[in-house]
This record gives C-alpha cells, sequence and structure tokens, in this order.
C-alpha cells in the first residue's frame, strides 16, 4: 500500500477562500464609527441650524484634537492589550509645565515643546518598563504612576492658573480659513495610513494577539509593548500641549477626565480590548462621536445638571444600536 | 538497517528533561536525516511534544544535546540564535496570530531584521509563491486568520514553515485537524519536500496508518524513552501499537475493540431517543435522523458539510429549524441549559477554548456542571459529597493525576479530555453528543472512551458522535452516516460499516473544488 501514498498527490484541495474576507463596508468599525459621527452632525444641525457654517466644523475639530491623540495613544497600548491610565496625568502635567516654563521667543517655545513631549514619552517608557520587562500589571503600573505624576504637577503647578506665550497659544487657536485642529488631524491621519503599513504596527497586532506566539515568531515582544507604552506618553503629552493652547493656560487637573474618555473613543472607534486590532481613522471617528454628542446635548438646551446623564444616554443608544463597542464576545454560540 | 549518521543531520544526543520531579525525557538519541520524513509517536505524555521543544530550542533539556554539523545547537545552558532559521517547527497547539492576516503571519517571522514597510504586492507575491510551491490553491493573503476555520490555520502554519528555508521541518501532530484528503497532501508535500528539496521532516501523529503511509522511518517513544527505531517498512501496525502502548494496554484496546465488535447489531425497537425531522441550520439542509436507545451513531464528513451546525444545536448553541424530539416528547433546544435539561450531554471539540478551564483544579473542571446537585443544603458545598465525586469519576475513567488539587493544565492531552467526558455525563441525560471526542488523545486514552462508549449505550443511552477519524466510526459505531452539503448522503449499518466505504462517501464534497472550478476526480465521485 505504500507505494500508492508515496506519490505526491495533485493539487485538488481545499483552501482558504475569498469568503472569509471581512466585508469591508458598514461591518468594518471604522465606516460605521464615520456614519454614526456624522450622522450626530446631521441631528445636531438640525437642532441647531444656525450652527451650519464651516466655523463650527472648525471648532469641532478643535474639541476633538486633544481627545484624538489621547486616543491615539491609548489605542497603541489597547492594541497591545494592555491598558495606560496613567495619560491623564501626563496632559496635566504637560499643561502644567507648558504654562509655567515657556519663553515667549520661537527657540524657547519650540524646545520647551520638545521637553514636554520627551518627558511624556520617558514616562511612557517607565510604564512600558515595569509592564514588558517587570511582568508587572499594566493596570495596578499605570495607576501607581498616574498618581505619581499627578503629584509632579501639582509640584510644578500648584492650581490652575499660568500662561502660555501668546504666540504659540495663537497657532493652537487659529480657527480660520482651517483650523489647527483640523490641519493636525489630516495630518495625523496621513502619518497614520503610513504607520499601518509598517511591519512595526504588525508586530504590536501581533503582540496583543497573543504575545508569547508572537515571540516564537521572532517578534520583540517586550521592546513592542515598551514603544506602545512610550507612544501612549508622548501622545498624551501632544494632546496636554494643545489643551495648554486651547485654554492658554495650565492646570494640574484637567486630564483626568481625559483617562476614561480616552479610553472609550478608542473603544467606539473599533480597538478591540483584548488587544491585536485598532485602526486610527476609526478613533478620530470616535473622537467625533464623544465630541458632537457634547454639542448636541448643549442645542437641546436641557437643564445643564442633566447634560452628563443625557451625553451618556445618547453615547449608549448610539453605540449599542450600531454594534460600534461591541468586542466580539457572546457567550451564546462563541463556538463559531 | 541503520544508516550511518550523514554530517549534516540534525542529531539529539542523551536527552533527558524533567519538570518538577517528573522525568518527561530519559536518555533520547534520535536523527533526523535530510531527505528523509520521520515518524515520532507514542502515547500522550510520551514526550513526543518535549522532543520537538528540545529540538525547536523552546526548552532546555536538563542533559544531552543536539548537534547539527558539529555544532551544539542545544545544550543544557545554551539555545542557539536563530535556530529557527535553521528548524521550523509547526506546533501542535497552533501558532497563528488571529489578529494577523494570512499574508502578515506568512511574514512575521521572517527576514529579521523584518522590513520596515509591509507591502500588500509583496505579501500577495509571497502567499502566491509559498502556497504554489506546495500545490495549494492561493487564497486572499488580507483574509484575517481569526476568521479561518481550523483546518485552513494549520495548513498556513505548514506552508509557513515549508516556505521559511529551513532545512529541518517538525510537525507536531498537524493532521489532528485535517481532513482525509488534506492529510494526503500533506503526506505528499512531505515526501515531496523531503526528496526534491533534501528537507529533513519529523512528523508526529497520533493515527498509526498516516504513520505507516508517510513516513520512511519511525520513532517511537514509550515513557519519555526511544522504545523502537527503524525503517518505516520493518514494523508491522500492531507492533506498533504494542510499542506505544505496552503490552498491557494494547491487550485492553483490542479487547475494547472486541466488545464494540460484539454489540454490533443490537437495535431496540420503541421510541427513539433522538429524533431530527426537517433539521436546518446553517450548512445543516434538512436533516432526518433519529438514534434509539442503546445505539451509537456517527456522522462523519469532510470539514464544513454542516456536522458543527448539527452537533452545536444539539448543544443548545445555535438556532435551528425543524422537529426535535427526544424520546417522544418535542423540544425547544434554546439554549445551554435547555439541552442540558432535556438530558442531552455534550462534549465540544475545542478543548482548549471551550473545555478546559485551565487555572482551576482538576477537581473543580469535573465538577463545575454538577455542582449544584453535590449541595448538601442551598448555598453550602459538601466536602464529602465532593470529595466522593471525584474520587468515583476518576476512577470511572480511569484519570491519571498527581493529586485531584492539581492545575488543569499539568494534566496531559488525554487525561484532560477524560475529565471533561466526566463533567459532560456527570449530569443525568438520556442522549450524548460527542464532537470529536478523541482528537489528539493516544490509543489507550481512545480504549478509555470507546468503553465509556459502550458502556453507556448498554445503559440504554443514545450515543451521536462525530468524529473526523474514519476508523474509529467504523470501530464503534452501529450506524454512520454520512454528511454532504449539509445532507445525508449515505448512510451505513452493520457490517456494512467500513473505514473505506465511508470515505469514499466522504469526498467530492469539499466546497473549495467547487469554487475553483474543479470536478472531483470520477472514482470519488460516484457514492
Amino acid at each position: 500500500m505504500t507505494d500508492v501514498f508515496r506519490a505526491p498527490t495533485p493539487p485538488k484541495v481545499r483552501s482558504v477562500a475569498s469568503r472569509y474576507q471581512p466585508s469591508y463596508f458598514l461591518t468594518q468599525p471604522t465606516i460605521r464609527v464615520w456614519v454614526l459621527a456624522v450622522g450626530l452632525l446631521i441631528f445636531y444641525f438640525v437642532l441647531s441650524p444656525s450652527s451650519i457654517n464651516f466655523g463650527s466644523l472648525n471648532l469641532l475639530t478643535e474639541n476633538a484634537l486633544p481627545l484624538a491623540w489621547v486616543a491615539a495613544g491609548q489605542m497603541a497600548v489597547v492594541t497591545a492589550a494592555q491598558i495606560d491610565l496613567s495619560v491623564g496625568s501626563v496632559m496635566s502635567l504637560s499643561t502644567a509645565i507648558a504654562a509655567t516654563q515657556m519663553g515667549s521667543s520661537g527657540v524657547d517655545v519650540i524646545g520647551t515643546i520638545l521637553v514636554i513631549v520627551l518627558i511624556g514619552a520617558a514616562l511612557g517608557a517607565v510604564n512600558g518598563f515595569f509592564v514588558a520587562y517587570r511582568g508587572m500589571s499594566a493596570f495596578i503600573v499605570t495607576i501607581a504612576t498616574w498618581s505619581i505624576i499627578d503629584g509632579l504637577a501639582l509640584l510644578v503647578l500648584p492650581s490652575a492658573g499660568g500662561s502660555v506665550p501668546n504666540g504659540f497659544a495663537s497657532v493652537i487657536n487659529t480657527v480660520s480659513p482651517v483650523s489647527f485642529g483640523a490641519i493636525a488631524l489630516v495630518v495625523s491621519l496621513l502619518l497614520w495610513a503610513w504607520v499601518r503599513t509598517t511591519a512595526g504596527f504588525m508586530r504590536l497586532r501581533a503582540v496583543g494577539s497573543s504575545a508569547e506566539k508572537a515571540h516564537w515568531a521572532g517578534v520583540a515582544e517586550r521592546r513592542t509593548t515598551l514603544m506602545a507604552f512610550a507612544f501612549s506618553g508622548f501622545a498624551a503629552a501632544c494632546a496636554g500641549l494643545v489643551l495648554a493652547g486651547i485654554t492658554q493656560s495650565g492646570d494640574p487637573n484637567i486630564g483626568t477626565s481625559y483617562i476614561l474618555n480616552g479610553l472609550a473613543t478608542a473603544v467606539i472607534g473599533g480597538v478591540s480590548l483584548f488587544g491585536g486590532s485598532g485602526s486610527f481613522a476609526g478613533v478620530v471617528g470616535g473622537a467625533m462621536v464623544l465630541t458632537v454628542v457634547n454639542d448636541v446635548v448643549f442645542a437641546l438646551g436641557l437643564n445643564p445638571y442633566l447634560e452628563p446623564a443625557i451625553v451618556g444616554g445618547i453615547l449608549a443608544v448610539a453605540v449599542l444600536t450600531t454594534g460600534l463597542g461591541s468586542q466580539g464576545v457572546i457567550i451564546q454560540g462563541v463556538e463559531s | 538497517m541503520v544508516d550511518p549518521v550523514r554530517s549534516d543531520a540534525l542529531e539529539m544526543k542523551g536527552i533527558s528533561k524533567h519538570f518538577g520531579g517528573q522525568l518527561a525525557v530519559n536518555g533520547v538519541d534520535l536523527v533526523v536525516q535530510p531527505g528523509e520524513v520521520h515518524g515520532l509517536i507514542g502515547q500522550n505524555g510520551a514526550g513526543k511534544s518535549t522532543v520537538v521543544n528540545i529540538f525547536a530550542g523552546r526548552l532546555k533539556p536538563n542533559e544531552g544535546e543536539v548537534r547539527f554539523a558539529d555544532r551544539v545547537l542545544v545544550s543544557p545552558g545554551h539555545v542557539e540564535k536563530h535556530l529557527e532559521t535553521l528548524v521550523a517547527v509547526v506546533h501542535q497547539e497552533g501558532s497563528v496570530l488571529p489578529a494577523l492576516t494570512i499574508g502578515e503571519n506568512l511574514v512575521l517571522g521572517d527576514d529579521r531584521p523584518a522590513p520596515a514597510r509591509v507591502s500588500r504586492k509583496a505579501l500577495r507575491r509571497r502567499v502566491g509563491e509559498a502556497y504554489e510551491a506546495l500545490g495549494l490553491p492561493v487564497p486572499d493573503p488580507s483574509a484575517l486568520c481569526s476568521r479561518l476555520p481550523p483546518a485552513d490555520r494549520k495548513i498556513l502554519e505548514i506552508v509557513r514553515a515549508f516556505s521559511s528555508g529551513a532545512r529541518f521541518v517538525l510537525l507536531d501532530e498537524p493532521s489532528a485537524s485535517l481532513d482525509p484528503r488534506m492529510t494526503d497532501w500533506l503526506i505528499g508535500a512531505m515526501h515531496e519536500a523531503a526528496r526534491e528539496r533534501s528537507l529533513g521532516i519529523i512528523f508526529v501523529s497520533h493515527r498509526l496508518r498516516e504513520v505507516q503511509r508517510g513516513t520512511d522511518r519511525v520513532t517511537i517513544l514509550r515513557d519519555g524513552k526511544v522504545v523502537w527505531d527503524g525503517a518505516c517498512d520493518e514494523i508491522s501496525p500492531a507492533d506498533m501499537v504494542g510499542h506505544i502502548a505496552g503490552k498491557e494496554i494494547a491487550a485492553r484496546v483490542d479487547a475494547a475493540s472486541q466488545q464494540q465488535k460484539g454489540r454490533r447489531g443490537v437495535t431496540s425497537d420503541g421510541t427513539p431517543v433522538l429524533k431530527l425531522t426537517g433539521f436546518t441550520c446553517g450548512t445543516a439542509r434538512d436533516i432526518s435522523l433519529k438514534v434509539d436507545k442503546g445505539e451509537i451513531v456517527g456522522v462523519a464528513g469532510v470539514e464544513g458539510q454542516g456536522q458543527r451546525d448539527l452537533f452545536y444545536s444539539l448543544a443548545g448553541t445555535r438556532r435551528y429549524q425543524g422537529l426535535v424530539e427526544l424520546q417522544g416528547r418535542q423540544v425547544r433546544l434554546r439554549s445551554r441549559r435547555a439541552a442540558i435539561q432535556t438530558g442531552i450531554m455534550f462534549l465540544p471539540d475545542d478543548r482548549a477554548r471551550q473545555g478546559v478551564i485551565a487555572p482551576m483544579t482538576v477537581a473543580d473542571n469535573m465538577m463545575v456542571a454538577s455542582i449544584g446537585t453535590l449541595r448538601s443544603a442551598p448555598g453550602w458545598r459538601s466536602r464529602t459529597r465532593e470529595r466522593k465525586f471525584v474520587v468515583d469519576e476518576s476512577q470511572r475513567f480511569s484519570i491519571k493525576m498527581a493529586s485531584p488539587r492539581s492545575r488543569m493544565n499539568e494534566l496531559s492531552g488525554g487525561n484532560q479530555q477524560k475529565v471533561l467526558l466526566a463533567r459532560s455525563l456527570s449530569k443525568e441525560g438520556r442522549l450524548v453528543v460527542l464532537f470529536e471526542p478523541t482528537q489528539g488523545v493516544d490509543v489507550g486514552v481512545k480504549a478509555d472512551i470507546y468503553a465509556q462508549l459502550s458502556d453507556l449505550a448498554a445503559r440504554g443511552l443514545g450515543v451521536l458522535i462525530y468524529s473526523s477519524d474514519e476508523d474509529e466510526l467504523s470501530l464503534v459505531c452501529d450506524r454512520v452516516l454520512v454528511l454532504g452539503k449539509g445532507r445525508i448522503v449515505a448512510e451505513f449499518t452493520g457490517d456494512g460499516i467500513s473505514r473505506d466505504a465511508i470515505v469514499e462517501a466522504m469526498v467530492g464534497y469539499s466546497d473549495v473544488e467547487n469554487q475553483l472550478g474543479l470536478e472531483p476526480t470520477p472514482e470519488t465521485a460516484s457514492t
């Protein structure tokens, strides 16, 4: 019988076929989140027809920018199947340094910006070091650094105040003809178009999908994780700089609300909390959704104390009906 | 008979490895010659995977070394860097990253340092070359691996190993998730790679038939030692079983198969335990079947013919249309809970994901389904009842473990499977539904499981079993149904059941064939 089977079999075999390819329209989280964002925007314009102009769009991008950037960092970390709770404190520290240390000359401004983003990246790298090389839980490590960095921010600037140079503020606050926020978002999206094709991002997804398998496939999984955290710190520092520019001052507590909002933005934008997948294009959509929801509630003209509840409600309904934020875990039928 | 060791062979010398106090591998010598397919067989826990992992440099041995061309690759204190460029491995548990696409998985390990940019074009070319070289149709390189069925993931891993440029390829149970036709392909591909490209290949399998067909040399391990090593032609299947299992278990396997044969033809009249009428779910179309009391009914089919839809519907986890009757009473299987309450006991196939709760103890894993019946009063657990339950079930299924408090992942695959079977069968029920109950377990454990099945049937339960091992179906079942494109295309009873008949009815239903426009060959098309 051996002879029969020793001959190589001709290629009449089953294989992977295109039917397993994800269908990209609407099931793709990026497209769905943008459909939701545009839908909410139209709803907002219906409520408040006077806002239908270029200026309000510019304002929208300006407000969405810090959220999108901080969420970009969170996306990198979550794609590696980790979490970074210290981003808010890094933002606070950045505004504090900007509001106290930034000189008015051009060289001073650029120098201070560089120092701030380097500090952010370094703080992120510290998180990454403990998580990747010391095997500590990202949750615990970043809660600890959150507290420590908050303390540093208070040392630099004990209470909200200080000021940033006018030149810096006026660049950040440019709204016409095109806002700084819009330009920055477009530039970062273009950057993303490149980043997503890099081997580095592929390795990041591999690590988030399964660090052990990635390790055996030859990926430097610890360095990759550390880099994700460093990027998260860098992105948070950038977002902090934008906030300092918008408010023209510093605030050692301003970042707190961005911790969970940044995470929510990433999740709504289609980043899987289990790691392994995420798109910055979706994250920007998520930031738009969160920003427009606030405008919608404002336009409804309700009791301001009700605002957070309404924002939460609209968000919950929007996310549930579009299936966004679904993490693909449904107990019935997990087997498929 | 033993060829002299060539200077370019991969050689393992005096390897020993222990985990904790347990010796997994004990003084193993093994030579992989280029141009040769080398079968490695043995029971679960015999040390096959440990040997593979040491070859691959994933584990450091406690003694001995792995050499290649006068270089020491692996020794107790050293693992050669970039060993994977010489030795590629297809691991049993799978190493495909689900969040990545086919193309990305294929290039992930290569060209260290990897190129800065992963272009679509390069991926397409790479995937095309790799699949074509092995005579496979080329898949879409941007298909996400999380959506691939297990067989296609395994094929991807095999393709990756063969196209990596490594001179030695180690395949640890690659055929467990492949259907007969793909197994034939794999055997052909291994043979060709060995002959034409002079690769040295290690092939680990539990299916002796494949080892007989596909390998040039065979090494048999038992309890961490080499008990037989020689050319494949020089050993009979019966001797293989003898060496693998030891005389005592070989006798038990024999007894179990005698017992099965003795049961043949046992039928009972009266209401069937299970009756399906016009059952439709997913791929499964308009299936009508019944399982009588005391009957073992087998289902066969190449992957994707609706068997999963059928079995998982009976488990209560898929929506279906049609009539399901259990002992004459119509039931709706809306949920897992509903299925359990109607008396269907189910064993899923994906041990790692749907079975084993790894961080919990063996005892907890065994009791988790029936913990409610082991209480002394609502809300109070009863130590005595639990202990009795665990002791009884461990004996009944002859589960080997250090202690019931061992963690589940310390057990070998076969023993894990017995624990899961004990869990599934611990509730009272009327119908046992098993999906691939013996995947990746050795002959000894298989014999134990078969013995349990005939015991269940003798107690008057109905048994419905899907298996990708046709030998198993022909050994165990009173009746075998073959699924093709979601319908029952053949039925065999009693002496009409044979492996060849089942396989003949099965092949020709790979749906990809239709997509590719390939016709089934004439001799397989007739059923």
